[in-house]
């Protein structure tokens, strides 16, 4: 006779599904955190891609650190083997790095045109933790840098199969473009397989800086010779307009030296002969 | 001790500048230097781009796994739907109109126009994401994995169901104003041309009044015998036919000439009579919601 007791347990284990992990094979970790420096609507980008990925470690805040490389430390701390960090610099803009931690590659890139996933006009929506269809550009794998980020980008924003905290469902779709040297991401809802979308956000623009051999240091493997860095920009437009503001004034001052009438007004010169009393020296005897 | 180390720190300053000195006479001497300001130019910077160690990267940390776990795809843009190519053209329509409406407007060139610009390039994004869907589901049912989400499955969203209604009201929001402005503008519409047409009724009407007094005028000198223009049928310039039955209910009421003497006064019928007569008696006002309802909707 079997106990009771022990059928009972039995029978619960039996309920209970381990097949969700038995099939979780690629067990990527991606330790999203930024450093101090930066503004409120970064950090609600943050806290989209934290919402978006689901195989995903928080960290608070980073100090602003000499060396980037003690982030491969925190990230063997929390178990993880990928890297997503954001750097604000003065409150205006902003750097995303990506890297694969230990033996690298490492990406940094200046990010742009930021929308949250809580713009009102982004009217899609997905499930939390779904797994994203991910669609790249043919231009991707053109050059060897774009198909290394490539790599990186599905290895850091896809979702791995079977991940405990994913849906089983494909509800959206990331899509990677390069346009004018930049990569654009998006994310779209698939309303119908048929291909009817709506944008679920955020959007972003990366512009890459520099690709360094390993994770956060190393040597560098590429270098954007577009890059221009956003405070250098900023200087840039400001010394124009100064330029500018110069140039006109001295225009200015010219045309109206140039147009600047020799008499102000027409005068009769008999007409304020009756104006004046005569004095005593008109006055001929 | 402190003079000693003055005066070697301006020798040696002095030497330094001797020797820059020196070599710039011998580059004048060369003929290399020209007159006016000499920069000195750094060399063009170098940027690294190491295509061998970045294939050689790509390889060793690629991730040798089934397409089931990364789900990428590479694709160009879906071929445009026929119903996107008319938005697009609608609203390039719709940009053109606004500029020529408005001169006030930075008259730009359809090409270049920002917004257009802004409108065509979400247009590839969306168009490579619906390649991307095209490709890719029809992978995953090959695969035999469930891809749509069932009706009865419910799970935490990645927007929030107050974020959800915030969007819907933003939408009705803008639907609302969208249709209030076409009612404006409508409504302009018809009001200039209702002025248009009273114009042109009063001047019609001066010019008939002008005919017939010209004609009068003729009539005294007796150039003209006829005056059949004068009993003209008046009924069509008399209003509509609301006032004409408004004037049959009138002069029922208070009589159309003859005596008036006594009308008011009470008769053995009328003494007679309890009727109730008072009415349908004043509408009642209806509540504020619905008079603010229809205020909007006149809006």
């Amino acid at each position: 006779m079997q106990n009771p007791k022990a059928k009972r347990l039995k029978k619960s284990t039996s309920q209970e599904p381990p097949l969700k992990k038995k099939h979780w094979t690629n067990k990527q970790r991606v330790l999203i955190f930024c450093s101090r420096g930066m503004n409120f609507r970064y950090r609600h980008l943050m806290q989209d891609l934290k919402t978006l990925i689901p195989h995903h470690r928080a960290e608070p805040k980073m100090e602003r650190a000499k060396t980037l490389s003690i982030v491969n430390d925190m990230c063997e701390v929390k178990n993880c083997n990928k890297a997503l960090m954001f750097e604000g610099r003065r409150k205006l803009d902003l750097y995303m790095w990506l890297s694969n931690i230990a033996d690298g590659p490492s990406v940094k890139f200046a990010v742009d045109n930021i929308h949250t996933m809580g713009e009102l006009k982004l009217t899609g929506n997905c499930l939390k933790g779904s797994r994203p269809l991910l669609s790249f550009d043919p231009k991707f794998s053109e050059s060897p840098h774009y198909s290394l980020l490539k790599e990186l980008f599905i290895q850091i924003f896809g979702v791995p199969d079977k991940h405990p905290k994913s849906q089983p469902f494909f509800d959206h779709v990331y899509t990677f473009t390069i346009l004018d040297d930049r990569i654009w991401f998006r994310n779209f809802q698939i309303l119908s397989e048929d291909g009817a979308l709506t944008e679920i956000g955020p959007r972003f623009v990366l512009n890459p800086v520099k690709i360094f051999a390993s994770s956060f240091g190393g040597l560098p493997l590429w270098e954007n010779p577009k890059y221009v860095s956003p405070a250098k920009y900023r200087r840039h437009m400001q010394l124009s307009l100064k330029k500018d503001k110069y140039m006109s004034k001295k225009q200015q001052k010219l045309r109206a030296e140039a147009n600047k009438p020799t008499k102000s007004y027409d005068l009769n010169p008999l007409d304020d002969v009756f104006k004046q009393l005569p004095t005593d020296d008109d006055v001929v005897v | 001790m402190k003079r000693k180390t003055k005066r070697e720190i301006s020798e040696s300053s002095d030497s330094e500048s001797d020797s820059s000195e020196a070599e710039l006479q011998e580059a004048f001497a060369k003929g290399l230097l020209k007159p006016g300001l000499n920069i000195v130019e750094n060399a063009p910077r170098k940027f690294v781009n190491d295509e061998a160690s970045l294939k050689q990267k790509l390889l060793e940390f690629q991730l040798k796994l089934p397409w089931i776990e990364r789900l990428d795809s590479t694709n160009d843009p879906a071929p445009l739907a026929p119903e996107m190519a008319a938005q697009i053209l609608e609203q390039e329509e719709k940009q053109k109109s606004l500029r020529s409406n408005n001169k006030k407007l930075p008259q730009i060139a359809i090409e270049n126009d920002p917004v257009l610009n802004d409108f065509k390039r979400e247009m590839i994004f969306y168009r490579q994401a619906q390649a991307a869907v095209l490709s890719s589901i029809p992978k995953l049912k090959a695969l035999k994995i469930q891809t749509k989400r069932p009706d009865d499955y419910f799970a935490e969203m990645a927007k929030s169901d107050e974020h959800m209604q915030k969007i819907r009201q933003n939408l009705m929001q803008k639907q609302l104003g969208k249709e209030r402005s076409e009612k404006i503008k409508q409504l302009r519409l018809q009001h200039k041309e209702g002025k248009a047409l009273q114009t042109q009724t009063k001047l019609e009407r001066l010019k008939e009044k002008k005919q017939i007094l010209d004609r009068v005028k003729k009539m005294r000198k007796g150039a003209e015998k006829n005056f059949d223009f004068l009993n003209q049928d008046d009924s069509k310039k008399k209003g509509g036919k609301k006032a004409l039955d408004k004037r049959k209910v009138r002069n029922e009421r208070f009589g159309y000439g003859g005596k008036k003497r006594g009308s008011k006064m009470n008769t053995k019928e009328s003494s007679a009579d309890f009727g109730n007569h008072r009415g349908k008696g004043k509408a009642s006002r209806p509540g504020k919601n619905r008079r603010n309802n229809v205020k909007n909707r006149r809006k």
